[in-house]
């Protein structure tokens, strides 16, 4: 198990580190027209919360009776996909390698299943900290500060009522690192299911469809502030309701990865 | 005992080559699954945007004032609208449906061994150029063969009557690209744009291809022309502005008849082609000189 683990943090996480050097300029790109609106618009400088504010706003429930053209926020769009990017397809890559080996001596397809959640789960870990962290130093970069201080003129920006420190850490923290997770389990699994390319547009459909249609079924939706109880009012999506199903979905879902690579032919490959 | 030797010039193996190419991909299972994808989604637009206005059109037969113009299928077929979520996926997920069908098969070529046994028997260059051809062409049909599909089910339940810039529903506005033409002639619009979707479809497979060469993993294979169309895309979108209107570089933009780009233009459209197809090109020719067969 352990050898596993470092097996995967070194072919699976270092080797995989060059992506975020493209979600790091991706990232750079999408904040700089923010910090100019927000200094042409309310006047002031965004703070750390401010640029996750932005990242994790979304969109209001979209209405197609208006006949108005759907559009996805560009920030939460890419960060997703490029999520979905980061996570790659070593986990199923795998089985087909190294992962071939260790399941034939070990004799356990649960642990190799186990091992590649707890990627996903590092991969997530890795991807939030260095977004965090992009943040963090973009912040320092301009001059602003990491207060959970509340800007109302960014807030009107937003259409976002004043948040506490403990809402900020909640619905800014928590709530998207455990829908991310999700996220990365739901890829992993589609992808031991189907083939990597139809797992990946798989997770586009379901990210263009969240944004689409209010549901919190649709994981999309959980990221998304102005879908929240926060934001609206009669909302469905609470913070405990975000919780439940991101735990109950993660759960299912490393069931369902168990039982999959446990019945899957691990032998038969093919190139696509 | 006489024995005939046959002379094969390159132009015969040339043809062979493709027909062999073609046959392979067309029976492929890649080749299935990428229309497989864009028809479900092609199809589910239909049944939910396109098909639910047939209710209106009775109100129309009854009462003709009730209705300027009824709904065409120009404005509600997946190229000709921008409301609903699957043309946005649609034309979102273009790349990844042009890379499926051939751009993977120079790495699985190689693997299985079929790379070896073409080129002891042909020159190296017949080989690469049967394959740019057939994926260029691939990957175009396997992206337009969705959109005609529902292009043809639309038809088939709305009328076709060509919109009417005063009444303010097409997606085209005046200030569009080719907005007077596509009001004066909407059908040759259609299918100059279905071909335009047709040749960037070719260049993303293509673009694919040559990025397939030096990959080691199919996963960057199939992710290379999304990611610079995605890429694209995001950096026109954050840094646009009423001033520089760069979201006419992106193809996400101007890749749908309907256009998601207000100011598109075509010299852009035909300068970006250019430029890609060179430099695709140019990677592609570096990987057949260098390919040495191992």
């Amino acid at each position: 198990m352990i050898h596993q683990i470092r097996y995967n943090f070194k072919c699976g996480v270092k080797k995989q580190l060059w992506k975020l050097l493209v979600f790091v300029v991706l990232l750079i790109i999408i904040l700089m027209p923010y910090i100019s609106d927000c200094i042409g618009t309310a006047g002031v400088l965004p703070t750390y919360w401010d640029f996750k504010k932005y990242l994790f706003n979304g969109q209001a429930p979209f209405s197609s009776l208006e006949s108005i053209i759907f559009q996805i926020p560009v920030g939460w769009l890419s960060l997703h996909i490029i999520f979905l990017f980061f996570i790659g397809d070593f986990p199923e890559n795998d089985l087909h390698g190294f992962g071939l080996i260790c399941l034939l001596k070990t004799r356990s397809r649960k642990t190799w299943t186990v091992n590649k959640l707890l990627y996903c789960m590092i991969q997530t870990g890795i991807f939030y900290v260095a977004m965090s962290l992009v943040l963090m130093i973009m912040t320092f970069c301009i001059g602003s500060n990491y207060s959970f201080k509340q800007c109302e003129q960014i807030n009107a920006l937003f259409n976002i009522p004043s948040m506490s420190a403990c809402d900020d850490l909640l619905y800014l923290c928590i709530i998207p690192f455990a829908s991310l997770l999700v996220i990365a389990l739901l890829y992993t699994t589609l992808m031991w299911i189907f083939k990597t390319v139809i797992s990946f547009i798989i997770m586009n459909t379901i990210l263009v469809l969240s944004a689409y249609i209010y549901s919190p079924v649709l994981i999309g939706n959980l990221t998304m502030l102005q879908r929240s109880s926060l934001v609206m009012s009669n909302s469905i999506i609470t913070p405990a309701c975000s919780l439940l199903i991101d735990f109950v979905l993660g759960s299912l879902l490393a069931v369902i990865g168990v039982i999959v690579i446990k019945k899957k032919d691990i032998v038969e490959r093919s190139h696509w | 005992m006489q024995v005939i030797f046959f002379t094969i010039t390159e132009e015969e193996k040339m043809k062979a080559l493709l027909k062999i190419e073609f046959v392979r991909i067309f029976r492929s299972k890649q080749f299935l699954c990428a229309l497989l994808i864009g028809c479900t989604i092609t199809v589910i637009q239909f049944l939910s945007f396109a098909l639910p206005c047939i209710e209106y059109l009775d109100s129309f037969d009854k009462d003709a004032s009730f209705f300027v113009l009824p709904h065409t299928w120009l404005e509600k077929w997946i190229g000709g609208e921008l409301v609903s979520a699957w043309s946005y996926l649609y034309y979102l997920v273009i790349p990844i449906i042009a890379v499926l069908p051939n751009s993977m098969s120079l790495f699985s070529d190689r693997k299985s061994g079929y790379y070896i046994q073409i080129e002891s028997r042909n020159k190296k260059r017949l080989y690469y150029f049967a394959k740019y051809i057939s994926t260029f062409i691939s990957s175009g049909i396997a992206v337009i063969i969705p959109l005609i599909l529902n292009l043809l089910l639309s038809a088939a339940v709305l009328p076709s009557i060509a919109s009417d810039p005063s009444t303010g529903t097409a997606m085209i506005g005046t200030y569009s690209m080719w907005s007077e033409f596509y009001y004066a002639h909407p059908f040759i619009y259609t299918f100059i744009y279905l071909f335009i979707d047709f040749l960037f479809s070719g260049l993303f497979g293509i673009f694919g291809l040559a990025i397939g060469r030096y990959s080691e993993n199919n996963f960057l294979t199939f992710m290379s022309p999304f990611i610079l169309y995605f890429v694209t895309f995001t950096i026109t979108t954050s840094l646009n502005t009423a001033e520089n209107n760069i979201t006419k570089f992106s193809p996400f933009y101007y890749l749908s008849p309907a256009q998601r780009g207000v100011y598109n233009e075509f010299g852009v459209i035909v300068v970006e082609f250019a430029a890609l197809m060179i430099i695709t090109l140019i990677i592609y020719i570096i990987g057949e000189k260098t390919d040495e067969g191992l």
